[in-house]
């Protein structure tokens, strides 16, 4: 007799209709609140969930097919493949409506280019496009950018699996009528994308969300001219620059008052304030003899000299006064003091003015920023006279903004010939990541479990984590089923984000980490919640850079 | 060093102890407060209507059970106890009487979800005794097994579940479970000669 319905050939629920299905906020709101604190009463009503958990799964269908349809996020394709680990922190798009009967040139706000010709687009049916087209376009840069984007970094090539190091990367689609369209198979779309560094070794890749594979295109290099720096410098621009800078001297700082020893020797002497200007803070300034030259002597104070000199010494505390007449000369090392009455006077002058010279410093840096910033120029070869200046205050603000340690020497447009709407990316394989990855997969280094609690030192459970290594822009995912064997080279790591089943946000950066991978086969490491302040990727990223 | 995760075809298992403590807590949280079940029906929704499905093979019938295996588990939560074994187990024993109640009533057959893997996997562990080459034998003995020894070769080899985890769904020891699988492959074994 038959007992099971033996099937050879089964079919698998797609991770689509999981996550279609998979409603939390709708579960639970068919449950009634307990009435109390471990209240130990049912909680629900059998039947009445059985009618509602149908509800919810014919509503949860329906709001899918009106998802999936007629609402605006229809026209973004559903990819599982990349999942944003926190959906309220991906990387937002832009969008700019062309004409699609016009050649045009889109300057993004990162002082990127996008290129369009005429005649570019075509529907999913392959006829062409008329009329208004909306572009949507966006950028990833930096590991933050990385990780909350949920774009794999993860490369396999020749049978081995290489993690990416990214130079940027950008996600570009077209809609009409909210409807994607296509790229003619003539048509090529070039996107100059900024990018942080000049460095000549890397490729270009295409992203494959249906084989989920990254695709290799091509070299991205200056031979090939897909590489070529963003700002050029003149030389009468720095010329220039030397000039004001000249023009612009760096404020002195003010010496903070000592008190006057009294088994020391010290005289006073008049001098012209404004060669000393460190000494402002003093009144009744004395120049105390140092204890250790002992060619000091007192009656040498009460002579008339025809000439006496200070010279401030290279430690900056120190003075040298020269005693000089027609026959002999003597000098001696000597430091600027004031008695005990005059010296709570003196220190709060001191206090005056050394906010004042910190003012004064920060204002005469962000002027040196400003020249420099001025010898920059935007390459010529990317953008006509009418637009420079423009492009020019686009890439300042990418510098300044979120990339404010980017040197422009190393700035680079990388020039992409884009034939596939989609992700693209500039990227390399770096060795730490992929040694990582090599451990972690072969299990051939030593490993430690690795616990995570928070503040409270309760347990944290997360379903993935991020590492990043400080001068490697990349980020490494280690799912929770890893946790069990972290690779010991935490003390390398830069950073280390967590994402917990119910996506809040942990971090943490200090030494606790580094130090993590030397502390044996068990560790457990304490997370900082990032709290409810941080809802953006800048916020996050400013969070990590504060070290707070 | 015991490896302190394990991974099952159809997920994660896991065994540490401070995960399970972990888990606890979240079971704690979820007790007073029924939003905070969140963090195990986001982790374990996935794992549990695998389950189903592999057992009903149908979808809808897959999405409504687990729904229903959820909000028994809220609604016992407060009998939890977590003894050294991960809340998955307890959610997977649920599954499994929603799962036989559901058979009961509707009076449909238990489906065996057996693909390449799992098929070889099983005929494996006959190769060297009794090498078999015809699958259709095989099928014809597994349907001489009781539903409790099919729900053991099926969690073991066509879900590939390690023992441990086996032992956690069944409430058994893992020794008394490896002795179980051992009787039901004899028992396989037999059939199969004697029909020969």
């Amino acid at each position: 007799m038959k007992k099971f319905h033996i099937n050879t050939n089964p079919e698998k629920l797609s991770d689509a209709e999981i996550q279609k299905q998979m409603n939390f906020d709708s579960f639970v709101q068919g449950v009634k609140p307990a009435a109390g604190a471990g209240a130990k009463t049912s909680l629900f009503k059998s039947t009445k969930f059985y009618a509602w958990s149908a509800a919810a799964v014919v509503a949860a269908g329906i709001t899918g097919f009106f998802m999936l349809n007629n609402s605006p996020e229809k026209t973004i394709p559903y990819v599982p493949f990349i999942q944003p680990p926190v959906a309220a922190m991906d990387i937002p798009d832009t969008p700019y409506e062309i004409e699609s009967a016009a050649d045009t040139i889109i300057m993004h706000t990162t002082g990127s280019l996008i290129t369009i010709p005429a005649g570019t687009f075509a529907h999913a049916d392959g006829k062409d496009v008329t009329g208004k087209v909306e572009l949507r376009y966006r950028e990833f840069h930096d590991p933050i950018d990385l990780v909350m984007s949920g774009i794999p970094m993860q490369y396999d090539s020749a049978g081995k699996s290489w993690t990416f190091e990214s130079g940027g990367m950008f996600e570009i689609a077209a809609f009409q009528d909210g409807k994607p369209l296509q790229l003619k198979p003539e048509k090529t779309i070039t996107v100059n994308m900024v990018s942080a560094t000049n460095a000549n070794n890397y490729n270009i890749y295409y992203l494959d969300t249906v084989a989920r594979k990254w695709d290799y295109i091509q070299a991205n290099t200056v031979e090939n001219g897909t590489l070529a720096p963003a700002y050029t410098m003149s030389s009468e621009n720095e010329a220039e620059f030397r000039a004001a800078e000249a023009a612009d001297p760096v404020p002195v700082a003010p010496a903070r008052p000592a008190v006057a020893d009294p088994n020391a020797y010290n005289f006073t002497i008049d001098y012209l304030a404004a060669d000393f200007p460190e000494l402002e803070a003093y009144d009744n300034v004395k120049f105390q003899v140092d204890p250790n030259d002992k060619s000091y002597n007192p009656k040498l104070a009460n002579k008339t000299w025809e000439d006496i000199s200070i010279e401030k010494q290279d430690d900056g505390i120190h003075y040298t006064v020269t005693f000089r007449d027609a026959k002999v000369s003597h000098r001696f090392t000597v430091s600027p003091v004031v008695d005990g009455p005059d010296y709570q006077q003196a220190l709060e002058a001191f206090e005056s003015k050394n906010n004042r010279y910190r003012l004064s410093l920060q204002n005469r840096k962000q002027r040196r920023q400003q020249r420099m910033d001025s010898l920059y120029q935007v390459n010529e070869q990317y953008i006509g006279d009418s637009r420079r200046s423009q492009l020019n205050e686009r890439l300042k603000t990418f510098i300044t903004g979120n990339y404010n340690e980017t040197n422009k020497d190393l700035m680079a447009f990388r020039t992409f010939d884009v034939r596939r709407l989609g992700i693209w990316n500039i990227d390399r394989p770096r060795d730490f990541f992929d040694n990582l990855y090599s451990a972690i997969k072969s299990a051939a280094v030593g490993f430690f479990a690795v616990k995570f609690v928070n503040k409270m030192n309760k347990p944290l459970l997360f379903r993935n984590v991020f590492l990043t290594k400080k001068g490697i822009n990349s980020m490494y995912p280690i799912p929770e089923k890893d946790f069990g064997s972290f690779p010991a080279v935490t003390e390398q790591l830069d950073a280390m984000i967590g994402i917990t089943y119910s996506n809040e946000l942990y971090y943490v950066n200090d030494e606790s980490l580094k130090q993590a991978g030397s502390k044996g086969k068990q560790v457990t490491l304490q997370m900082q919640q990032t709290g409810d302040n941080i809802k953006t990727t800048d916020d996050l990223r400013n969070l990590l850079k504060s070290g707070k | 060093m015991q490896p302190a995760i394990a991974m099952t075809k159809n997920g994660v298992y896991t065994q540490t102890s401070a995960e399970i403590d972990a888990e606890m807590v979240q079971v704690q949280a979820a007790r007073k407060d029924p939003r905070q079940f969140e963090p195990l029906y986001t982790r374990y929704y996935k794992q549990l209507v695998t389950f189903v499905f592999h057992r009903t093979g149908e979808r809808e019938t897959a999405f409504d059970i687990t729904a229903q295996v959820f909000y028994r588990a809220l609604e016992k939560l407060h009998t939890y106890e977590a003894r050294g074994v991960p809340f998955s187990a307890w959610l997977f024993r649920i599954a499994t009487n929603e799962l036989n109640q559901h058979f009961r009533k509707t009076k449909k057959m238990r489906m065996v979800s057996i693909d390449a893997d799992g098929l070889h996997s099983l005929k494996e562990s006959f190769a060297e005794t009794d090498p078999v080459s015809d699958d259709s034998r095989l099928f014809a003995a597994l349907q001489q097994l009781d539903e409790d020894e099919m729900e053991l070769v099926d969690m073991r080899f066509f879900e590939q579940r390690p023992f441990r985890e086996i032992a956690d769904i069944k409430g058994l020891g893992e020794s008394a479970c490896k002795m179980r699988m051992y009787r039901i492959l004899e028992k396989l074994k037999q059939i199969l000669t004697t029909n020969h």
